[in-house]
């Protein structure tokens, strides 16, 4: 297809930037002069995609290696999508236009279970097979990272090799073993062997697995060489480590249109529910000069008037005190204002709160989690009532009028006291803020509750419990709903059915792969967006392929049960979350990782505040 | 400081650019080209930029105006005009940077060449519907602080029109009102077609080749 011919039809359809490509800081090569070709592909909108710092990182570091051309690809949206398969154009990327297929390595990025039908449909859609077995070239070959690869059981049957943990180092080892194999002619079985031994790499194919009577798993077995357990990989030292100097800025308004700055990876906090701070432990630091530099550097050369701190909790991080003095030298000269999301609720503090004020007044959400100080203890989020009454005044005192909390509900050992307990503790937020003599004159307060249905995830002390059913969470809501005393108070959730096809997925084995593969042929995509999500079809899928879904969420896993990411190490021990499950019924907390250590067993990589004096 | 009116072009993939993507991005360009720019005063500082005129999705162009305050007189014009090129995405290039000579309102007229590519019948069909004296069509205008549909005669506001016909493609070079007074976009044209005929022409291309004063002469 021609270009003048593709270009009238972007023009056809909504948000034709989405797909057009040219941006600032897009990375154009030619295609003679290098040796392997890798399509990104984020399985999402572009608006979506291009708020993701991961996929920055990478697409910069890739194409700062001369053999390399990366390129990206994002999922078309519905009504390019039907266009594409009516006029024939195979999925293309966006710097050159040329299809997925062209491509050496197609690479995607596990941000959350419900982009595997997008997965699925942007290969259908490239004219790629989807599964692993019937991709017998080196050429296409289906890798993938991220969050989710820490179980990627359920479409272990579609991509060829998954990297665990970090992927800065491993990626390009990989890349580097391909140019091998690509230049000598060596074929993908082969490939995939070597790859193997790379520390980090999981290859899905060399795995059995065989079940029990009862669905549960009875062995992972490893073929060949594999190794019995692969370990993830993490970046030791974030300060030499590659960072990129530019982003692609994009024209067309995304979800986060700024600069973004990683502070430090992991977090300290151990709360319960948390995969993420789990499973990017240990926690590593950048130096403070460091961040400050490589966030001078990027709105510099993009222009942007707004940057990021972004980490999992950045008001632990110990040197923001000194890393927003040294910011505020340039920023206020540079015309860019400094977003601080993630700020923990307990050490909120006014120093922090007028350090904020001077950047920029953009709302303040903390994320309490739970209603009660005992369910609060359960989930080990060691927050009291005290310091959020505390946070909550420190802010009406310093101006702002609204305020944003997270809750879930469904944890474990939950019942209706707790969730009455978050309606009464919003209601004591809002009489306190009218208790308060020097607020802001006639503007009343509001205080807008988010809660959202607890997924047990993999490698989280959690990991065992089972979530509540459809019917069980609705009757929750409802009764949130009803709790409700004041109209200061905005209360909305996250919706339960897309929760429930979360929970089956986050913890599910490779069985599921025909439900994915069903759902698909269905029509599923796009299932993380609540008008695209199609609940019926879902269930239709199951029913076709002869899985029941409440086998993988609402089922209760005893301690032995082997799990289907039993394989998988990210340093956290089962014993650990063992005895932080039992540590968590009996409602005590365990304390973070600058207090003291918990033992979880990330200590094994040698790195970060394992190894800090306390 | 002083006021400069920057001349550029928007060709290639510029075009899926809107127009609001365009607010966005040439402050972004401004600032890494380090051109110094006057910004509001205020809590909400923003770098103060004009366009003379809009240009709707897909519409390339060869001349296109935005106005901008600088602060430091000894950045002169042709280093504003070096450092914007220098940084410039690919489809934007800066013509020329002068001080302004036209007042914002004196826009008047905008000349645009439409080519498209059909059949026979169909572009011969357009062209006798493109010398009607009289086409009429709904048209989105203000009333009050609303915007109503109504119907109006748009044979009668095209200034200039030339038709010509070259490798089964049809040229349209139009002179259309722009500006204050109400400006006609080509694509209407085009629309009330389809409304009658049931057929939109396959557009190949349509680019804004010139802005014009109510002289006719070019505005600057």
């Amino acid at each position: 297809m021609s270009d003048q011919k593709l270009e009238q039809l972007l023009l056809s359809v909504q948000k034709p930037g989405r797909y057009s490509g040219g941006e600032q800081g897009s990375v154009i090569k030619n295609k003679e002069d290098v040796e392997i070709r890798y399509a990104f592909c984020f399985p999402d909108t572009y608006e979506v995609g291009m708020s993701h710092l991961g996929m920055k990182i990478l697409y910069s570091q890739f194409n700062s290696f001369d053999y390399v051309w990366c390129e990206r690809v994002f999922a078309p949206w519905v009504d390019f999508e039907e266009v594409m398969r009516e006029k024939n154009i195979p999925l293309f990327a966006l710097e050159s236009h040329d299809p997925v297929k062209d491509f050496d390595i197609i690479g995607f990025t596990l941000q959350y279970e419900l982009s595997y039908t997008n997965l699925l449909n942007m290969l259908d859609l490239a004219g790629i097979p989807l599964y692993s077995k019937d991709r017998t070239e080196l050429k296409n070959l289906v890798v993938a990272g991220g969050p989710c690869a820490c179980n990627p059981e359920p479409i272990a049957d579609f991509v060829d090799l998954f990297f665990l943990g970090e992927g800065e180092e491993v990626d390009m080892e990989v890349m580097e073993l391909y140019r091998e194999f690509k230049k000598k002619g060596g074929t993908k079985k082969d490939f995939l062997l070597e790859a193997a031994k790379i520390e980090g790499v999981y290859v899905p194919s060399l795995y059995d697995v065989s079940y029990n009577d009862d669905n549960t798993i009875n062995s992972i077995t490893p073929k060949f060489d594999a190794p019995s357990t692969i370990r993830k990989r993490i970046i030791g030292n974030l300060d030499d480590s590659f960072y990129p100097e530019t982003f692609v800025v994009p024209y067309i308004e995304i979800i986060h249109d700024r600069a973004v700055q990683e502070v430090f990876r992991g977090c300290i906090r151990g709360c319960r529910f948390c995969q993420a701070g789990f499973i990017y432990r240990p926690v590593r630091e950048k130096s403070y000069e460091t961040v400050n530099k490589q966030a001078r550097d990027l709105c510099t050369s993009t222009g942007y008037d707004e940057i990021s701190l972004s980490s999992l909790s950045t008001s632990d991080y110990t040197q923001l005190e000194q890393l927003l003095s040294k910011m505020l030298d340039w920023s206020e000269k540079d015309k860019v204002s400094i977003s601080l999301p993630s700020l923990r609720i307990d050490n909120f503090s006014d120093e922090l709160l007028e350090k904020i004020k001077k950047i920029k007044k953009s709302g303040l959400t903390f994320a309490p989690e739970a209603g009660t100080q005992r369910l609060r203890d359960v989930i080990n989020k060691n927050v009291t009532e005290e310091e959020i009454m505390n946070t909550c005044k420190t802010a009406f005192m310093g101006g702002y009028t609204s305020v944003k909390l997270y809750f879930m509900l469904g944890l474990p050992t939950e019942t209706d006291d707790d969730l009455r307990g978050i309606t009464e503790l919003g209601q004591r937020i809002v009489d306190m803020y009218y208790s308060l003599p020097n607020r802001q004159k006639g503007k009343g307060v509001n205080v807008s509750i988010s809660v959202s249905t607890f997924v047990p995830k993999p490698f989280t002390p959690f990991e065992f419990e089972p979530q509540l059913n459809l019917e069980e969470i609705e009757r929750r809501q409802k009764l949130l709903l009803d709790s409700l005393t004041t109209r200061k108070i905005t209360l909305n959730w996250h919706d339960s059915k897309t929760s429930v096809i979360e929970g089956v997925f986050a913890r599910g084995d490779r069985r599921l792969s025909k439900v994915i593969y069903n759902a698909h042929k269905l029509g599923c995509k796009f299932d993380g967006w609540f008008e695209q999500f199609d609940y019926e079809k879902w269930m239709k899928a199951f029913e076709m392929s002869g899985v029941d879904p409440s086998f993988y969420n609402e089922r209760k896993r005893e301690f032995d049960e082997i799990l289907p990411w039993e394989h998988l190490d990210y340093g956290i021990t089962k014993k650990f979350l063992v005895s932080e499950n039992k540590t968590a019924h009996s409602e005590k907390t365990t304390k973070n990782c600058r207090e003291a250590c918990s033992n979880c067993g990330a200590n094994c990589f040698g790195e970060g505040i394992c190894f800090e004096k306390r | 400081m002083r006021n400069v009116r920057v001349f550029y072009e928007k060709t290639g993939r510029m075009k899926f650019v809107s127009h609001l993507d365009m607010n966005r991005y040439i402050p972004r360009l401004i600032k890494i080209a380090k051109v110094p720019i006057w910004f509001t005063e205020g809590f909400n500082q923003h770098a103060y930029i004009t366009f003379a005129f809009p240009l709707s999705l897909g519409v390339t162009s060869s001349y296109d105006v935005f106005d901008m305050k600088i602060t430091d007189d000894t950045f002169t014009n042709q280093m504003i005009k070096d450092a914007l090129n220098s940084k410039a995405a690919e489809g934007i290039r800066i013509i020329d940077v002068e001080s302004p000579f036209c007042n914002a309102k004196e826009l008047a007229f905008a000349k645009y060449t439409v080519t498209i590519k059909d059949s026979e019948n169909v572009l011969k069909s357009f062209e006798e519907f493109m010398n009607r004296p009289s086409i009429l069509t709904e048209k989105k205008v203000k009333k009050g602080r609303d915007k109503v549909m109504k119907t109006v005669d748009i044979a009668g506001c095209i200034k200039q029109k030339q038709i010509t016909f070259e490798e089964g493609k049809m040229k349209i070079e139009i002179v259309l009102p722009a500006g204050n007074t109400g400006s006609i976009n080509p694509m209407l044209y085009l629309k009330a077609f389809e409304t009658e005929t049931g057929k939109m022409p396959e557009i190949y291309t349509i680019n804004r080749d010139m802005l014009y004063t109510e002289k006719m002469e070019i505005f600057r």
